[in-house]
């Protein structure tokens, strides 16, 4: 990290005076509250993210909100947190790149105020509610920085009725492999194929490394979830997805997996105006997308076509009971 | 005029750039400008508001600059000489602050990042992390406006400290800080360089010619210069356009990009 921002309120908390040791040289800023730097108006997405600040920030208000209704794996009640805003990677489909206007990564040190919501949201309910981690961010890329992982499952070990999914592209699986694996966590990987992987994915683990870290989560115990998430459109469609699922199923014990999903491409119409603006010269972005109400996606015939392919050869190696068709972030 | 602009106060502050960049003076509406082929040099005088009614009229005047690097001297409690480089501008009379995106650590491993406050008078009560200076916040009020956080830079020399008065201050000094940040300089312009500049313009320049050979409408036009862009890069080419009319031209446009295949096939991944 070049530069850091630091809210003065936390400018003496342990993590941040422990995240500022591990780089000595950057530049510090401080700051009255976090949404002075991140949200202000004119800034360039595309040109913070070739070198992103760090902002240090304190959490206020709601932590935990309620997922959208299609965005489960099963349980009744969803949730989702954000320890962090932004990330590492640099996925030409993520969503993020609409939704804020700045790349700078924003890490929330009060983790367990979020703990505490989680346990208090848990209590409200007889069954059990399912929270989920990297929403805003991958659940895992920052984690030898900003160590939240290792805390949260602490915090989760604790609150049986809470199950917890961490959603990654990164091979951080350290704090995971240091511990006993916990009952109610889901370690899920999102993937896509090698092609897409490199041109698509900068800055994320390889297909290989994703699979070997999921063959050694499982092995150690942990619950893991496949999430082919989003769908991209090739000509060759069929061939790398046929390829890919073979790579991930053949390498795994299948019966053992929790959860499958697959999530179509779609992003609120603003955001895409906005990553057209960014990424005139993205193929992906450049391909025929079409409008659909507040949405835009690939037209509906195509999208059909990939995710009723894609479920067909599925439902050939999971149990449907494993499968859960529309994920979608 | 797509490109960025140094802005200082003070012929003398303004001088070394001039040799190093073999600048052209020029007259632009009351403005004096300096020009060459990579970038502007606008010399506001002294005082924020000068700055900030300068650098106003210079956008309004150009508005495709692409960035803006203020460079000037500086009060700090620091050697005299430190170059700075501003993590923050704040404008001391009215507390208003921009925070720029710093360019990366490895491009400017040698530049402390400081507050730079901008002051109506020159202020002598130095504090440690503050620099003082007299324009730096009337640069960034006007130039923010048009120009995103990593566009618009600050750099300060050191000037005058707890040891050495803002008095003592001589122009030959000022020519040699000056002079010793051209480095520094050179590293921010080629930084603001726009990824996306060459396509974009193509594009405009390619939307512009096709509306004065055919009547597209506002919405029309703006769909034509989305599907060349779309055209540019998917098939690395400006498209041809068919049809007489604007709407034939777009539908035909429409079909050709939706026949487009989209491969992602790489030969250096191998078919397990
Ligand atoms: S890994 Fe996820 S959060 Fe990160 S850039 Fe890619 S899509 Fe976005």
């Amino acid at each position: 990290m070049d530069t850091i921002y630091i809210e003065e309120q936390i400018s003496e908390h342990p993590r941040t005076l422990a995240i500022l040791k591990r780089y000595p040289k950057a530049r510090l800023v401080s700051i009255d509250r976090y949404n002075e730097v991140f949200n202000n108006a004119s800034q360039n997405f595309r040109k913070q993210k070739q070198n992103p600040a760090l902002i240090l920030a304190k959490k206020e208000g709601e932590r935990v909100l309620p997922t959208p209704d299609q965005y489960h794996i099963g349980g009744q009640h969803n949730y989702y947190f954000s320890h962090m805003l932004n990330c590492i990677y640099d996925c030409r489909y993520c969503f993020l790149q609409g939704m804020y206007r700045s790349a700078n990564y924003v890490v929330f040190v009060n983790y367990e105020d979020f703990f505490a919501d989680i346990e208090t949201i848990t209590a409200q309910h007889k069954k059990p509610s399912w929270y989920f981690s990297g929403y805003d961010c991958d659940s895992l890329a920052l984690e030898p920085i900003t160590q939240f992982v290792e805390q949260c499952l602490d915090a989760f070990s604790e609150i049986p009725q809470a199950w917890l999914e961490l959603r990654t592209k990164s091979t951080q699986i350290r704090p995971l492999l240091n511990r006993e694996a916990i009952d109610n966590c889901v370690v899920a990987f999102s993937l896509s194929p090698e092609e897409i992987v490199q041109a698509e994915e900068h800055k994320t683990a390889s297909l290989e490394k994703r699979i070997n870290a999921l063959q050694q989560l499982q092995a150690h115990g942990w619950k893991i979830g496949l999430r082919f998430d989003p769908l991209i459109q090739a000509s060759e469609f069929e061939r790398l997805y046929g390829r890919m699922f073979e790579q991930v199923l053949s390498a795994i014990d299948i019966e053992a997996v929790h959860s499958v999903s697959l999530g179509p491409f779609r992003l609120p119409r603003d955001f895409h105006k906005k990553m057209i603006k960014l990424y005139p010269d993205s193929k992906l972005l450049s391909a025929q997308l079409e409008y659909n109400g507040t949405h835009v996606s690939y037209p509906e015939s195509t999208e059909k076509a990939m995710i009723d392919w894609c479920e067909a050869t599925l439902l050939s190696r999971i149990s449907s009971e494993q499968y859960f068709p529309c994920v979608s972030s | 005029m797509n490109l960025p602009c140094i802005v200082t106060a003070l012929p003398a502050e303004s001088r070394p750039f001039f040799e190093h960049f073999k600048l052209q003076g020029r007259e632009l509406n009351g403005l004096q400008l300096y020009s060459c082929e990579r970038c502007l040099l606008l010399q506001t005088g002294v005082g924020k508001l000068a700055a900030a009614s300068k650098m106003a009229a210079l956008l309004q005047e150009c508005p495709d600059i692409t960035g803006v690097v203020n460079i000037g001297i500086a009060g700090a409690d620091a050697p005299i000489g430190t170059q700075l480089v501003a993590g923050c501008v704040e404008d001391a009379g009215s507390g208003k602050r921009w925070f720029p995106h710093l360019p990366p650590l490895r491009a400017l491993p040698d530049l402390k990042s400081v507050v730079v406050q901008t002051h109506d008078k020159p202020e002598t009560q130095y504090k440690n992390g503050i620099a003082f200076d007299m324009e730096a916040a009337g640069i960034f009020s006007a130039a923010r406006g048009k120009l995103d956080s990593s566009s618009v830079q600050c750099i300060k020399v050191v000037s005058d400290n707890h040891s050495s008065l803002v008095s003592a201050i001589d122009k030959s000094q000022v020519f040699n800080w000056m002079a010793s940040c051209i480095p520094v300089v050179d590293i921010m312009i080629d930084l603001m360089a726009d990824p996306i500049r060459d396509q974009v313009r193509q594009v405009d320049e390619f939307t512009e010619s096709a509306a004065q050979k055919v009547h597209f409408t506002v919405t029309q036009l703006h769909q034509l210069h989305r599907m060349t862009t779309q055209h540019l890069t998917l098939c690395s080419s400006l498209p041809t356009l068919y049809g007489s009319d604007a709407k034939s031209i777009l539908q035909r446009l429409k079909d050709e990009l939706a026949a487009t295949p989209l491969s992602y096939t790489n030969p250096m991944v191998k078919d397990a």
